[in-house]
This record gives C-alpha cells, sequence and structure tokens, in this order.
C-alpha cells in the first residue's frame, strides 16, 4: 500500500528532480513545493457571453454560483479557439490543432490533459495516470466517441471516457483502500507479469508485419503501452471514504449497464457523482489530471434548471442569451459543487493549502455566442499551487495555444513536448 | 461507372446561405447523424474499377470478442460475459467496428484483461475443463500442446506456430507447482489478450510488388466475422487450408452458407448484425433513451421507446430479412408490427402484431415511430433533421456546415404549424438555399409527431405536408422539383430515384469491411450494379460482397488510407503508379495537408488555381476564406467570401 507517508516522499523526490526533467519555469521552480493538480471541464455549445464576464467586481448571471470563491477564480477574456471553426473546436480547444471540419483527421498531437499528465508521471507517479469521466457526452452509448466530436485525445486516437459513474467508482476502488500488502512474489502476480511478457512479445511479431504500415503500426505502439500494469506494481493510497453516497444512489439503475448512463433523465445525478469521484480520486492524490465532460458539442440533453423547467442544451444555445444564460449556470452549479469537495487542507501537502489552491480547475467554451471561436467564455479556478493569478479578470487577445501553453510551463511540461501550442503566452496570469 | 455519393461543388454554393441555418435543432448533431460529409464531390465514381483496399488489422469489436470467447469455449451469458468493456467508438457515418477507430487503449486493455480472466476461470473448473479437454485428468505437456492445437487454432484463427506454443508452455516448467487447471485458466488468460486474438489480421502476404494475398485462414476469418460476426470454425479453417476460399464463386456460397440455414432462412447470428447495421445506418439506434417534453408528451417513456426499437427492428427482420426485401420494399412496405406497447401508444384498434397503418401516416420503414422520434426534437417534429435524414441514408449527401449567425426559431405563439415556423425561418433570402434540399422532404411527414404517432392535425391547424425534391442528381444543374403530398406519395418518389441504390451499397460495404463508405463502396461495384439493376436482394447484396477482390487481395498501402486499385492480371512494372481513388478523410497518423478545391470541367482547362478572399466589411478574414472555401466539403457563404479562378501564365 502507497501510505501518505510514503506518496509524500515520492512527492519530494519529484521536486528534486523535476529541473532535469525538462524545462521548469521560474516560477514554478521558486513555488514547486506544491503537488499540482489540473481538472479540466469543457463547456460546449457555446456560452451567453453577456451573462459571463463579471463587471464592478460582481459575477454575472452564469458565474453567480462561484461568487464564494471569487478570489480564486481568474477570468480571461478574448481568448480565441485558434484554427477552428463551429463545434469542430472541441478538437482544438484543448490541442490546438487545426480542425476546419467535422469530417478532417482528428488532431495528430495530444491534448494539454495528456501532456501534463505525463509531466507529472515523471515527476512523481500517481497511482492513476490520469482519469477521464463523463456525464452524457452522446445522446446514446452508440455514439461513444464519434468521429469529430471527441475533446481529448492522445495520439492519434481520442481519449477513452467512461459515462458510468457506478463503473467509474468501481475502477477506482481499489485505489481508494485496501488493507491488504501485495505480496510482490505472490504466484498469482509472477504468471500476471508473465503473460504480459507473453503478449508484449507477440505484439513484437505482429510489429514486425506492419513495419512499412504506419497506420497499423501506431495500433500496436498504442496496444503496447495500455497494456494494464501488474497487480503488483499496483499501487493504493489510503483515504478515508470508500464509497460516496452519489454514486451509492446510481448503483441500482446503473451497475452492469453501460447504456444506461446515457439516460437523460438522469443527467443531473450523473455530474453529481462524477463530481465526487473526480473530486476525491484528486483529493486522495489518486490521480493528478481529470477531465469532465458534460453532454457534447451538439447534444441537445434536456438540462432541468428547475423543478418545472427544462431546457434542451443545443436547441436553447440557439435561442434568448437570457435563457440559455440559464443552462450555463445549472452548470455553474456544478462546478461550485466540485469547489467546494476541494476546497479542503490538501492531504498531500503540509503546508495548510488548499486542494483547490494546488489545482487549476480549466472551464472553457468551445464557442462564444453563435458558432464563431472569438473570445469565448473562458476561466480557471485555484492558482496551480501559486504559480498563477487569480481574483481577477485579464482582458487580452490571444489565443486558447497560449493558455495551453502557459498552463504546460507552469506544470512542469517540456517545451519540447508542448510545442505545438507555440511560443505564445499569456504573462499576465502568471504571478 | 458508378453515381457519385457526394455533393456537388456548385449545388453547395449556390445553397450558401446568406447567414442562418436552422435555429430550432441541432442539425449538426450526433442523434441520428451519420451522413458522409468528407468525401470528394464529383460527377461520376471515384472508383472506375473495382479494386482491393489496404492492409488492415482490425481489433474485434465488443460483440465479436464476446461472441469469439463464447463461441470457442461454448460459454452462455450466465457463466461469463465482456460487460467491463467499454463500448466502441462510432465512426462518422455511425457504424462502430470502423477499423481506424477501434484500437486498444488502456480501458480497453484492462477491460480484456478483466474478461480474459473470468473466462479462464470459467473453463479451468471441473466438469468445465473436462467436457473442453478430455485428457486434463492427464495433465501433462501432451494435453497442454491439445489445449493449444485446438483451442489456440481457434482463437488465433490460424495454428499457431511452435514459437507461439512454446511461450505459453514454458509456464509449465517455470511454475511447476502449479496444477493443470492453473495452467489452463493463466494460458486462456493470455491467449484472450493476445493480440492475434484481439485483431482479426488482414494484412497479408506479398505475393507481387505492392499486391498482398490475403491467406487462407485470413480469408476464412473475414468471411466468418463478416457474416456471423464470430470466428472462423474448425471446418470452415480446414475448407480455406484446401483452397476451398480461392475463388470468388465459391466465397460466395460460403458467405451464403453462413448467412442462411438449412432451410434458406436468414441465420441468427447475421440477423444480429442486419439488425446492428440497420439502426445504425437508419439512425434509430438512439431511440432508446430519449427524452420527450413531459407535458406535450405526456406518457411518453422508455418502454415506448424501447418499444420502438423493436417495431423497427421487426420490420427490418420481416421485410428485408424474411421476406428478402429489396429497397423498394423496405421504403414502400405498408404495414407495421406492434407490440401492446405501440397499440396503446399510437392509438390502434388492432391486436398486437403485424398491423395496417393509418391513412397518411406513412409507408416504408422512414415512418416508422423510432426514426420519427430521433429526428425530431423533445418539442416538436423537425422536417430538417428528417430531410436531412432523407438526404444523408438514401442519397449520400451531406451539406455545408451551419454558418455562424443562427437566428431563433419563431415562438410557436406566431405561427400555426411547425411548418409555418420552420418556412418563416428559412424564408427566401434567409437559409433557404441550402434548407430549400431537406426542408421539404421533411414536411412529408409532418402527420407523424416527435413522438411516432399520427396527428390528423397540429393543434387544431391544418398540416400541410405537400412538398418536392429539388436538385436531386447528378448535375446539380436546375431540375424539375419533383412534387408529393404526405409520406406515401415521398416514399413512392423515393424508389424511382436510382443513386438510393449505391448509396445503400456505399453504406453496406462501409459495415462489411469496417471502413469509410467512398473507401468501401469501390470494392464492392460488380455487387451493387446487380443490385442496382434489381437481380438482387438487400440479403444477397452482403452475400456477394464475398465474391469481391478485397476478400482476398490488399493494395500496399502503408501511408495513407485510400484503397489503390489491384492490378490486372499482368501486371505492370510499377502499379501503384496507377492512378488511385480521391482521398478520404479518415483517421490517419499523417499530418493534415491543405485542402485542394474540386475542379470543375470548366477550370481545369484554363485554371491554375482557385484564390478566395473576404468580402469588404465581412467578419472574416482572407485566410478564413481560402481554407473554408477550398475545403473538403467546401464552406464558403456567399456574404462572407468570394472566391475566382487564377488563369495559367
Amino acid at each position: 500500500m502507497l501510505t501518505r507517508r510514503k506518496l509524500l516522499r515520492r512527492l519530494g523526490l519529484s521536486m528534486l528532480t523535476a529541473p532535469i526533467l525538462g524545462y521548469v519555469p521560474k516560477t514554478l521552480a521558486d513555488t514547486t513545493q506544491a503537488p499540482q493538480r489540473l481538472i479540466i471541464i469543457p463547456s460546449l455549445n457555446g456560452g451567453a457571453p453577456e451573462h459571463f464576464w463579471p463587471s464592478s467586481g460582481s459575477m454575472a448571471t452564469i458565474a453567480e454560483p462561484l461568487a464564494p470563491w471569487t478570489d480564486k477564480i481568474q477570468f480571461i477574456k478574448g481568448l480565441n479557439i485558434d484554427g477552428s471553426w463551429d463545434h469542430m473546436a472541441i478538437r482544438s480547444m484543448f490541442t490546438g490543432a487545426v480542425i476546419q471540419s467535422y469530417s478532417v483527421a482528428d488532431p495528430t498531437v495530444k491534448s494539454i490533459d495528456q501532456l501534463v499528465a505525463s509531466a507529472f508521471q515523471s515527476a512523481s507517479a500517481a497511482p492513476l495516470r490520469s482519469l477521464h469521466l463523463a456525464a452524457c457526452p452522446a445522446s446514446n452509448i452508440a455514439f461513444y466517441q464519434q468521429y469529430g466530436r471527441s475533446t481529448f485525445f492522445f495520439d492519434p486516437l481520442p481519449v477513452d471516457y467512461e459515462a458510468n459513474p457506478v463503473t467509474a467508482f468501481d475502477n477506482l476502488s481499489a485505489y481508494f483502500s485496501s488493507d491488504q500488502e501485495v505480496e510482490e512474489d505472490d504466484v498469482e502476480n509472477l504468471l500476471d507479469e508473465k503473460i504480459k511478457n507473453i503478449t508484449r512479445s507477440e505484439i513484437a511479431d505482429l510489429q514486425l508485419r506492419v513495419q512499412s504500415n504506419p497506420i497499423e503500426a501506431v495500433k500496436l505502439v498504442r496496444h503496447l503501452t495500455s497494456l494494464p500494469q501488474s497487480s503488483s506494481t499496483v499501487e493504493t493510497v489510503s483515504c478515508s471514504s470508500s464509497s460516496l453516497s452519489s454514486v451509492e444512489n446510481l448503483r441500482g439503475a446503473l451497475q452492469g449497464n453501460a447504456s444506461a448512463a446515457y439516460n437523460q433523465n438522469l443527467y443531473s445525478d450523473i455530474i453529481d457523482a462524477q463530481i465526487d469521484i473526480i473530486a476525491q480520486a484528486i483529493t486522495c492524490g489518486v490521480t493528478r489530471v481529470a477531465t469532465l465532460q458534460y453532454n457534447s458539442a451538439d447534444g441537445n440533453t434536456p438540462v432541468p434548471v428547475s423543478p418545472t423547467q427544462l431546457l434542451e442544451h443545443h436547441n436553447t444555445s440557439h435561442g434568448s442569451g437570457d435563457t440559455f444564460a440559464l443552462v450555463q449556470q445549472w452548470y455553474a452549479n456544478k462546478i461550485a459543487r466540485l469547489l467546494a469537495l476541494l476546497d479542503v487542507p490538501d492531504p498531500l501537502d503540509d503546508s495548510g493549502a488548499t486542494v483547490l489552491d494546488n489545482s487549476v480547475v480549466l472551464w472553457m467554451n468551445e464557442c462564444n455566442s453563435g458558432h464563431d471561436n472569438v473570445s469565448v467564455p473562458c476561466l480557471y479556478i485555484g492558482s496551480g499551487g501559486g504559480v498563477l493569478q487569480t481574483g481577477s479578470m485579464l482582458e487580452t487577445s490571444t489565443t486558447n495555444k497560449a493558455l495551453l501553453g502557459t498552463l504546460c510551463d507552469v506544470m512542469g511540461v517540456s517545451s519540447a513536448a508542448s510545442s505545438h501550442f507555440g511560443s505564445d503566452r499569456i504573462e499576465g496570469i502568471l504571478l | 461507372m458508378m453515381i457519385s455519393t457526394g455533393w456537388i461543388l456548385g449545388t453547395l454554393l449556390a445553397c450558401s446561405p446568406d447567414k442562418s441555418t436552422d435555429s430550432s435543432e441541432n442539425t449538426d448533431s450526433e442523434q441520428g447523424d451519420s451522413g458522409i460529409s468528407n468525401e470528394p464531390s464529383a460527377e461520376t465514381s471515384a472508383c472506375e474499377e473495382e479494386g482491393a483496399g489496404r492492409r488492415l488489422l482490425r481489433r474485434l469489436t465488443r460483440d465479436e470478442f464476446e461472441r469469439t470467447v463464447r463461441k470457442v469455449f461454448d460459454l452462455d451469458e450466465a457463466t461469463w460475459s465482456a460487460s467491463d468493456l467499454p463500448p466502441d467508438s462510432a465512426a462518422e457515418n455511425g457504424f462502430s467496428n470502423n477499423a481506424d477507430r477501434l484500437s486498444v487503449s488502456a480501458s480497453f486493455a484492462t477491460g480484456i484483461e478483466t474478461a480474459a480472466k473470468a473466462a479462464g476461470t470459467a473453463i479451468s473448473v471441473e466438469p468445465k475443463l473436462s467436457v473442453l479437454l478430455p485428457c486434463a485428468s492427464v495433465g501433462d505437456v501432451s494435453c497442454a500442446e491439445t489445449f493449444l492445437d485446438e483451442y489456440g487454432r481457434l482463437l488465433f484463427r490460424r495454428d499457431m506456430t511452435q514459437e507461439e506454443k512454446d511461450r505459453y508452455l514454458e509456464i509449465m516448467t517455470e511454475f511447476p507447482d502449479i496444477d493443470f487447471a492453473t495452467w489452463v485458466r493463466v494460458t486462456t488468460t493470455g491467449l484472450l489478450q493476445s493480440p492475434h486474438v484481439l485483431y482479426r489480421s488482414e494484412l497479408g502476404a506479398e505475393s507481387e510488388s505492392g499486391v498482398y494475398d490475403l491467406s487462407p485462414e485470413e480469408v476464412a476469418t473475414a468471411l466468418a466475422y463478416t457474416y456471423t460476426g464470430g470466428p472462423p470454425s474448425a471446418a470452415l479453417l480446414d475448407l480455406a487450408a484446401d483452397g476451398g476460399l480461392t475463388a470468388a464463386d465459391d466465397r460466395i456460397a460460403v458467405a451464403r452458407d453462413l448467412v442462411l440455414d438449412g432451410d434458406g432462412e436468414v441465420s441468427a447470428d447475421f440477423r444480429e448484425i442486419f439488425l446492428d447495421f440497420g439502426s445504425r445506418w437508419l439512425g434509430y439506434v438512439s431511440v432508446e433513451g430519449l427524452t420527450k417534453d413531459p407535458v406535450q408528451y405526456d406518457g411518453f417513456n422508455e418502454e415506448i421507446a424501447a418499444a420502438m426499437r423493436l417495431e423497427a427492428d421487426t420490420f427490418l427482420d420481416n421485410v428485408v430479412l424474411k421476406e428478402r426485401g429489396s429497397m423498394i420494399e423496405l421504403l414502400t412496405h405498408e404495414t407495421t408490427w406492434v407490440d401492446s406497447t405501440l397499440v396503446s401508444w399510437y392509438g390502434l384498434s388492432d391486436s398486437p402484431g403485424e398491423v395496417a397503418r393509418f391513412e397518411g401516416w406513412g409507408k416504408g420503414v422512414l415512418s416508422l415511430g423510432a426514426i420519427m422520434s430521433v429526428q425530431a426534437t423533445a418539442n416538436w417534429t423537425s422536417p430538417t433533421q428528417r430531410g436531412l435524414n432523407v438526404r444523408r441514408k438514401l442519397f449520400c449527401q451531406e451539406p455545408p456546415p451551419p454558418p455562424v449567425d443562427i437566428p431563433e426559431l419563431p415562438p410557436q405563439e406566431e405561427a400555426t404549424t411547425t411548418r409555418e415556423r420552420y418556412e418563416t425561418l428559412h424564408a427566401p433570402g434567409s437559409c433557404q438555399a441550402c434548407h430549400q434540399l431537406f426542408d421539404p422532404i421533411g414536411f412529408a411527414f409532418e402527420h407523424i409527431d416527435a413522438t411516432g404517432r399520427y396527428r390528423a392535425d397540429e393543434n387544431g391547424y391544418t398540416i400541410d405536408a405537400t412538398g418536392s425534391i429539388v436538385a436531386f442528381w447528378p448535375t446539380g444543374e436546375d431540375q424539375p422539383a419533383v412534387p408529393f403530398d404526405g409520406p406515401i406519395e415521398l416514399a413512392d418518389v423515393l424508389v424511382t430515384q436510382e443513386q438510393i441504390n449505391p448509396c445503400f451499397s456505399a453504406y453496406a460495404a462501409s459495415y462489411s469491411f469496417g471502413l469509410g463508405n467512398e473507401e468501401a463502396e469501390c470494392f464492392v461495384e460488380t455487387a451493387t450494379h446487380q443490385f442496382a439493376s434489381g437481380d438482387i436482394d438487400i440479403v444477397e447484396l452482403f452475400i456477394q460482397f464475398a465474391g469481391s477482390k478485397h476478400f482476398v487481395k490488399r493494395a500496399h498501402e502503408s501511408t495513407s488510407t485510400d484503397p489503390v486499385e489491384e492490378p490486372a492480371s499482368e501486371p505492370t512494372s510499377d502499379p501503384t503508379s496507377e492512378p488511385t481513388n480521391e482521398p478520404t478523410a479518415e483517421p490517419t497518423n499523417e499530418p493534415e495537408s491543405a485542402p485542394t478545391a474540386e475542379p470543375t470541367s470548366e477550370d481545369t482547362a484554363a485554371s491554375c488555381g482557385t484564390e478566395c478572399y473576404a468580402l469588404p466589411d465581412a467578419p472574416a478574414s482572407d485566410e478564413w476564406c481560402q481554407i473554408n472555401c477550398l475545403h473538403d466539403p467546401p464552406f464558403c457563404p456567399i456574404d462572407l467570401c468570394e472566391c475566382e479562378d487564377i488563369p495559367c501564365e
């Protein structure tokens, strides 16, 4: 079992080794004591900008539920999704790739979550590299990761997401608590490792047959890197809570039923459960990178903005901004739920900082009020462990790539790995 | 020469909207969105000759993996399932078996490991173990070899090499303390995670420069998974090894045996495959889980949605599989099949079973409740979505993406019917240029509400279900509109259009080969012609695919997804230098190249390219116009951009 002490020690080691792993900006080097986290929540179907940006120090309608964390929020106004258009921007917003239509090929570069996860793992491995959850991210499970509609990428295919919170939690439960030490010389573990070696040999055999065929060769590379760890190497983290009520409330409806997770009647409950899972995994250090995609870029999931009012997400986005702001505000309430859960002393940080302080929770739209991608609504919460500006609104004129590059810099991603974000940075958000 | 399935450039430019498109719905939605959007537009086929495609590793789908394990080890659902596997990613046309979309991700690998361990446990306990392997009571190396020779062969779909077998046999020597049952469990766990199991190899061996012959076992595997969704039997592997699958006629005969049972009825396996295909092609796969406005559609629930799914499946089963129908029957069959739930929901007086439809409720598959419910919003019908669905699924045509500024659909109180609201929104001078191509088709279905029920009127107002189809095919020039009144007349018009058969064949080939429509359609031209001429029905169309060259040969195609023509029997010095088909937009790992404009007959002679720029004061840049107007498919709003040919010097 990986104890907190052990985990902290490992994190401490990472601080010493980080500078030689790649470029680390001065701001990070100075304040690298914090165990950073990154949480990305894309807000799709555009926004209602007239109800998003704060004015006179007050939160506008959409962000009003986030008001208790005003001093930890940074608005960035004037951010354009570079090289994209329409909802196609969902594939650009976190990859920086040029996507001009639904039908062009997926990005062949990694999205920021993957880059940061790699950097974090290199510095100090968490049990789980990254966590990717979703709530009704398609109208039906039949459209899982439908071509052209994915958001996070792992070169060249989309990152898998788990839309069923019961499955997600059960898959994580082994990390949350374990009372048994794993015996590394256990026969079963050795057999397990033997089988994995055979699989690796078989993949190598097959690779010889596709040497001249890069498309198929990529599949095998991905296969090889996706092989599960042997059970003897799986780490666990002590964490007091072994169940979540929001998950258990859904267990009867969702356990063993993947397609039921796309039941739009459960939308609100599913988001709540996924947020709770992310909060626990992030807080306990099971992972340090998480993403949550609710709805899809052209999805029309009805949003229960009040007990008597159900607004279809996509359709409403093409209507009155006043009405659509209610939809976005409803989502902001969900973000507030996450912030409240993260606003607790960080068990990985003896300084007394909260998990939220050490995090960057990025909430960003792919479109503005129409199908354009200029000055999209964008904010982040948390200073990433004291390296980022918060509590204000930066008015600028730049691209999403500049933001992604800046976040990469402060999270230890090498300049080579993030080179596809270009060299522009948003200096105004650096402390 | 084949009929093209893409939008014509001229048509697209002509339909460029001034400002807006449909604001009332997700015309760009994945809900029922399974169209072909990414392919070249041309008046003639991209494929001049039936060819063979690229070499592939096709990862098994969830269903294929599950069927494989069940068939090889005779495991029932109660004993074992692969429910932990993540869903398969859907391609743009809605199919979830696309070779380029399927890979072994971390989630899939973890799920496979869990499923493999469960299967290993299930077959290594008595009495199951002794049933599968009678020599298990002896449990020696010889018995282990027997296990690998028999079950390893079925899983790998070929004989395992000695080197491959030795890796598993070594476990016995490296772990001398484990018993034989443990060896079977661990070995099975390993075999089921093997890339030789998880991928259908369609790599072949190079027989001449640039041409690869699939091995007999690879051909057997392709046939078995295409027509049964599972692995080849030992008998089929034997037949392949004896050369029984080399000739096209032999493969077609085998395919027919796999599709049909001894009585000539469609087998349960192929039925399952076809219904999966049909539900995704028509888009009704998403009917389950639909939410409708609880006030307007009081009582609509999951049970009704599931009943609609069953109705559509039963329709396809009866009309296509049992009655061996063609596109004509599919689009014009007059009855439907409902259970008691739908009898009540539709307000029928019949008993459950095959029932006649109300006058004006439509006929054929397009009017079924599942499709009508999916092609609608939660609050009202959607003529746009319904019309687009016809364009996409029957004509393989895709509109350009919606523009930036989309006005709101007029409120219901300002218009009497849904049609009036749409006609107001899409009036001449606004979005009509594009919407005239699909909204009028959708108007035909206005007597069917957003939950599939017949309605004589809309809130007391008369429904106008007349419409017309314009700019049909193939030239994109002005053509007389073909009028119709209601869904029955629309169906009668649709079946007279020649492009519906090749379009369907493209979808069927895409599903069968796990590739994009435009890539796959080039492999089945012979069968497509038979189908278009009415010589064969839908089931036979699938069967005839087995005779295609793609089932036995592959072109050396390592860096792009383009299908390459198979060389003639007298190979040229460099077969790959033959002209290839138009590029597809299937995912590759190559950097994207700049799109090029589709040349027209006019500009090929005197033009040396096209330059596009933004109009004065338009909210677009020259760069934006250059990219989007020359994109494939182009998106070039006439109020934003203008293009001109560059004359050759």
